[in-house]
C-alpha cells in the first residue's frame, strides 16, 4: 500500500511539475510582463487547491470514501501533484533576480524603490496565497 | 551528438533553398551566419523538456514526502523550502555563468540539468501550497505567534538563502573562469 502511495506521489509530483512548466511557458509566451506573473498564478492556484483538498479529505471525502482512501488522495494529489505544481524556490529566485536588477548600475528604476518593490512582492505573494488557501479550506469544509 | 558545418557558396539570386541540403531557407534550425555558412542544428536530438521536468519533479516530490515521514516532529516544509531556495539560486546562476545553452554538448548538458534538476527537482521538492496551507492552519489553531514565526522565517530565510546561493555561484563560477572558454566546441568544415 505504501509503495502505491509512493508511486502516486512520484507520478503526481512529476505531473504537477510538468503542468507548472507548461503553464509558466504559456504565460511567458503570451504575456511578457516584467513581474513574472507565471509563478504567482501557479502558486495561487495551487494554494487554493490544497486548502480545498485538505478540508475536503478531512471532512466529506473521509465520510464517503473512508479515511484510508481520503488520506491516500490527500497525499497523491496534495503532497504529490500540488506540491510539484507550486514552487517556493522559483518564487525566491525571481525575487532575488528583481532585487539584483534593481541594484545593478545603469538601470532606470531607482535602487531603493526597486528593492522595496521586490520585497513587497515577496510578502504580497505570500499574503495572497494565505488568503486563497484560507478560502479553499473554508469552501472545502463547507462541502457536505 | 554532433553538428555539422556546411559551407555553401552564396545562394543564387532568386533561390530560396540551401544548396547542400536542399531545405528551404527559413527552416527552423537552419542559420545563416556572416560567413555564409549554413549550420544545421541537431535540434531533433534534444531530450524533451517536459520529460526532464516530469522526472525531476517526481523525484523532488517523493523526497519531500519521505523526509516528512522521517522527521515528523520537524517543520520539514520550512527546511525544504529554504534549502531548495539556496540550491536553485546556486544552480541557475552557476549554469547561466558557465556558458550558453546552445546545441553544443555542454550546452545541451546545461539545458538538461536546468530542466531536470532546476525546474523539475527543485520545483517539485519545494512547495508553496504546503507553506500557505500550513500557515493558515496555524491561524486556525489560534497560534498567531507560531504563524508569524513560520511565515516570516520561511520568507526571510528563503530569500537570504537564495541570495547566498546566487552569490556563492557567482564566486565559484568566476574562480573557474568559465568565460575564457568561448571557442566553439566541435565542428569544422566537412
Amino acid at each position: 500500500m505504501n509503495f502505491l502511495i509512493f508511486l502516486g506521489i512520484f507520478l503526481g509530483g512529476g505531473a504537477g511539475a510538468f503542468c507548472r512548466f507548461s503553464l509558466d511557458s504559456l504565460i511567458k509566451k503570451h504575456w511578457s510582463h516584467p513581474l513574472s506573473v507565471g509563478t504567482l498564478t501557479i502558486n495561487l492556484l495551487g494554494s487554493f487547491a490544497l486548502g480545498w483538498l485538505t478540508a475536503l479529505t478531512a471532512g466529506a471525502l473521509s465520510l464517503t470514501w473512508g479515511s484510508e482512501a481520503a488520506r491516500a488522495a490527500s497525499l497523491i494529489i496534495g503532497t504529490g501533484f500540488l506540491g510539484g505544481f507550486t514552487t517556493f524556490s522559483t518564487a525566491m529566485v525571481e525575487t532575488v533576480s528583481r532585487v539584483k536588477v534593481a541594484t545593478s548600475p545603469g538601470v532606470k528604476s531607482s535602487g531603493e524603490r526597486g528593492v522595496l518593490g521586490a520585497l513587497f512582492l515577496l510578502f504580497g505573494q505570500a499574503v495572497l496565497c494565505f488568503v486563497v488557501a484560507g478560502l479553499g479550506l473554508a469552501l472545502g469544509g463547507a462541502v457536505s | 551528438m554532433e553538428w555539422s558545418l556546411y559551407y555553401a557558396p552564396p545562394v543564387a539570386p532568386g533561390s530560396s533553398s540551401c544548396l547542400p541540403c536542399g531545405r528551404p531557407l527559413g527552416t527552423p534550425g537552419l542559420t545563416l551566419c556572416k560567413a555564409r555558412v549554413y549550420r544545421r542544428d541537431v535540434k531533433e536530438q534534444k531530450i524533451p523538456a517536459g520529460l526532464l521536468v516530469f522526472c525531476g519533479g517526481g523525484v523532488g516530490a517523493s523526497l519531500r514526502w519521505i523526509l516528512g515521514l522521517l522527521f515528523p516532529a520537524l517543520p520539514v516544509t520550512l527546511v525544504i523550502n529554504v534549502l531548495g531556495a539556496f540550491a536553485l539560486g546556486f544552480l541557475l546562476t552557476f549554469l547561466a555563468l558557465s556558458g550558453p545553452e546552445d546545441s553544443s554538448p555542454s550546452g545541451a548538458r546545461r539545458r538538461t540539468v536546468r530542466l531536470a534538476v532546476g525546474t523539475g527537482f527543485m520545483g517539485g521538492f519545494t512547495t508553496y501550497s504546503s507553506f500557505a496551507v500550513g500557515s493558515i492552519e496555524l491561524i486556525q489553531d489560534d497560534a498567531w505567534g507560531g504563524f508569524f514565526l513560520y511565515a516570516l522565517a520561511s520568507l526571510c530565510l528563503g530569500f537570504v538563502a537564495c541570495f547566498l546561493g546566487v552569490w556563492g555561484a557567482e564566486k565559484t563560477a568566476s574562480r573557474q573562469a568559465f568565460h575564457v572558454k568561448r571557442q566553439p566546441e566541435k565542428g569544422g568544415i566537412r
